[in-house]
């Protein structure tokens, strides 16, 4: 199974987007002005390694995935089947991988269309930006391919590298520096903590690769138990745990969250979040599964700390960038639930001995980081577009009486934050059924119960935002000018409802007329509106995002069938 | 104790040093050093390993060199991010971060 053809086979789609961001960076100096090439270069690359990854799914047909080994189907790490491993059983090909390229190449479409609002005013900047976050997404479907410690740390740092420089983007701004330096120190040492778990796995059982670390562990019998690989297991779920920013590893992820520019933070939110639960969901399955007592108690006490600590964090906030970044947090915690549920109560043994894993654990993780993928990008890409037509600072006091100035937007933001409490029949809430169903039938039902209960605490500082936006006159507001206001916010209202329908550009001067007649935040207006006119491709991410969270959450069963289908293990059929 | 051990307890106490290093020193500069001293030390334990532990396949070299070139990106982008502050605020003293809390 090995040879130059296979090895570049297997890792093909990570291929098109490296070479797609080697083609930005040189395109960047060659294109003169015309830079609004460049987004569609990196798009046009997402796309191409999407196709080349379904081509793949298709052609492969019924091959296994690397948990046929634990299932016990065959001895080799794909049972008898026909799946391709690459570089010597560094990297492989299964459904699993296909499901992560594909969702990581919609979170990276998404995030460079809601980019538009924002680079628009930093032309010069766009090569660097669009370049960095190919090579981060290049990382993460690194992170979903990996069958082997080496290649997974290298992915990881493939993914958390290019992210730093994108969290510091804006040069000269003292947050965003604040931002890149605290992510870097964190993430860094993130870094050589997971390293040394690694190292010490590789000295417990001799091995690298995810099937002979499952072999040695298995090996050591009653050993596995042992010291050295407790140590081990803790240490790279220290590391995992700051990279998703699990309680208690979570200080800098507000910070950081507020900092970054708010596109990068929502790839952020969503993909760097994605990229870590599908690499680390494959080295807790497959190469310490033996284990399985530790690392799941280890998961269930991050599990319970974070949905508690990020939803209480969550409750004060008035700023919706931070109370986005401790929900964010929170859902961390849910997602943890799905890893539990592999180890808590899937491991059985099967009437011949052999170890049978039920899926459902690992399916619900994937359909819930593609659900989360659109919701939380979705109500980013809300405060983007809101950015982009007038001063805001993300303040909880600026939305309101946003239904009556914008009214789509509150429509728009009403379904994502309905989602993201999990309310049906939106996608979010067929993601946390499908959490707390598999942790349920894992045997621990009191994390489900817990579960429920913080999301219905979460349920108050979501729908908070949205009884602001119906329920609450814009601020500042004098009862003299009170008409004034209204009448500007009726004016920017119905221009923004007629660019809607015909796709016309929205003058600067209503927007300015809203920010006069309501007099927001005038006395501190250090902030404008992005003047580049309306930023078509963040509504669009807006509307694409919205369409999803309500489409799937009608119709979830395509997505359902998907990520059950990653993970199909050969010998259940 | 085995030749391995030792080398594991070396590795171990440099990597608590360097971690001791990132978390109560104040000078970025000065972290990103101690960064590097918990990479090495890993450095220390993999070429270790890799040398006296039975059936390891010498894996652990190969993770070594990946180790060292990763380190390397690391620091450049650390020493990058640290001069973009440094021309922001005219400081790498880490307690002057604290324009964002709560």
């Amino acid at each position: 199974m090995s040879g130059a053809n296979n090895d570049v086979m297997v890792i093909l789609p990570g291929v098109v987007v490296a070479a797609t961001a080697l083609v930005v960076f040189m395109a960047d100096t060659l294109v003169g002005g015309r830079k609004w090439v460049l987004p569609w270069i990196a798009a046009a690359g997402l796309i191409v390694a999407a196709g080349v990854a379904t081509a793949q799914w298709i052609d492969v047909g019924a091959i296994g995935s690397v948990w046929d080994f634990v299932s016990g189907s065959g001895s080799g790490l794909f049972g008898g089947g026909t799946a391709e491993s690459g570089f010597a059983s560094m990297v492989a090909l299964d459904k699993f991988a296909y499901y992560c390229t594909l969702l990581f190449c919609v979170i990276g479409v998404l995030t460079i269309m809601l980019s538009d609002a924002y680079m628009k005013k930093r032309r010069d900047a766009m090569g660097e930006f669009y370049g960095l976050l190919l090579l981060v997404i290049t990382g993460m479907i690194g992170m979903a391919i990996s069958i082997d410690v080496i290649a997974l740390f290298v992915a990881f740092e493939l993914m958390s590298l290019p992210t730093y420089v994108l969290a510091g983007f804006i040069r000269g701004d003292e947050r965003s520096g604040e931002a890149a330096i605290k992510y870097f120190i964190n993430g860094a040492f993130s870094s050589a903590i997971l390293l040394f778990g690694l190292a010490l796995l590789y000295a417990a059982t001799g091995q690298t690769n995810y099937a002979s670390i499952a072999a040695g562990l298995n090996n050591l019998g009653a050993d596995a138990q042992s010291g050295l690989v407790i140590v081990a297991l803790v240490l790279v779920a220290v590391g995992f745990g700051f990279k998703i920013a699990a309680v208690p590893f979570h200080w800098w992820a507000p910070d950081v969250y507020e900092g970054a520019p708010t596109p990068v933070t929502a790839f952020m939110s969503v993909g760097i979040k994605a990229g870590a639960f599908v690499g680390f969901l494959k080295l807790f399955t497959v190469a310490v599964i033996s284990a399985p007592e530790v690392w799941t108690a280890i998961l269930t006490i991050l599990a319970v700390l974070t949905m508690i600590v990020g939803n209480a964090l969550a409750l004060p906030q008035r700023n919706l960038k931070r109370m986005l970044a401790y929900s964010s947090i929170a859902h961390a915690g849910y997602i943890l639930l799905g890893l539990i549920a592999v180890g808590a109560g899937n491991v059985s043994v099967g009437a011949s001995g052999e170890r049978v894993l039920d899926t459902s654990g690992s399916s619900a993780v994937l359909f819930y980081l593609g659900a989360y993928a659109f919701m939380n990008i979705g109500a980013f890409g809300i405060l983007v577009w809101i950015r982009n037509r007038r001063a805001f600072r993300y303040t909880l006091d600026e939305v309101a009486g946003l239904a009556r100035s914008m009214p789509w937007t509150a429509i728009a933001m009403t379904l994502f934050m309905l989602s993201l409490t999990g309310i049906p029949p939106l996608i979010g809430f067929w993601g946390k059924l499908y959490l707390f169903t598999a942790i349920v039938n894992a045997g621990m039902t009191w994390l489900a119960v817990l579960a429920v209960i913080m999301s219905a605490v979460s349920a108050y500082y979501y729908l908070r935002v949205v009884w602001y936006m119906y329920f609450r006159e814009a601020p500042g507001v004098a009862p003299a000018g009170a008409g004034a206001a209204e009448a500007g916010a009726v004016q920017a209202g119905a221009v923004e409802a007629g660019a809607t329908v015909a796709g016309a550009p929205v003058t600067v001067g209503a927007a300015g007329a809203l920010e006069t007649g309501a007099g927001a935040a005038a006395a501190e207006a250090t902030l404008v509106a992005d003047d580049a006119g309306p930023a078509v491709g963040s509504a669009a991410a807006v509307v694409i995002a919205s369409l999803g969270v309500l489409v799937l959450g009608l119709y979830p069963s395509p997505l359902i069938s998907a990520a059950q289908g990653a993970l199909r293990v050969l010998l259940g059929g | 104790m085995s030749p391995l051990d030792w080398w594991l307890l070396l590795a171990m106490l440099l990597f608590c040093i360097g971690a001791f290093g990132v978390l109560a020193r104040r000078n970025t500069i000065v972290v990103i050093m101690s960064l590097e001293l918990m990479l090495n030390a890993v450095n220390i334990a993999l070429v270790a390993i890799a040398q006296f532990r039975a059936g390891s396949q010498g894996a652990g070299v190969l993770f070594s060199l990946f180790v060292i070139t990763l380190a390397a990106a690391e620091v450049t982008v650390g020493l990058g991010i640290v001069i973009a502050n440094y021309r922001a605020k005219r400081t790498v003293e880490n307690d002057h971060f604290d324009e964002m809390k709560g």
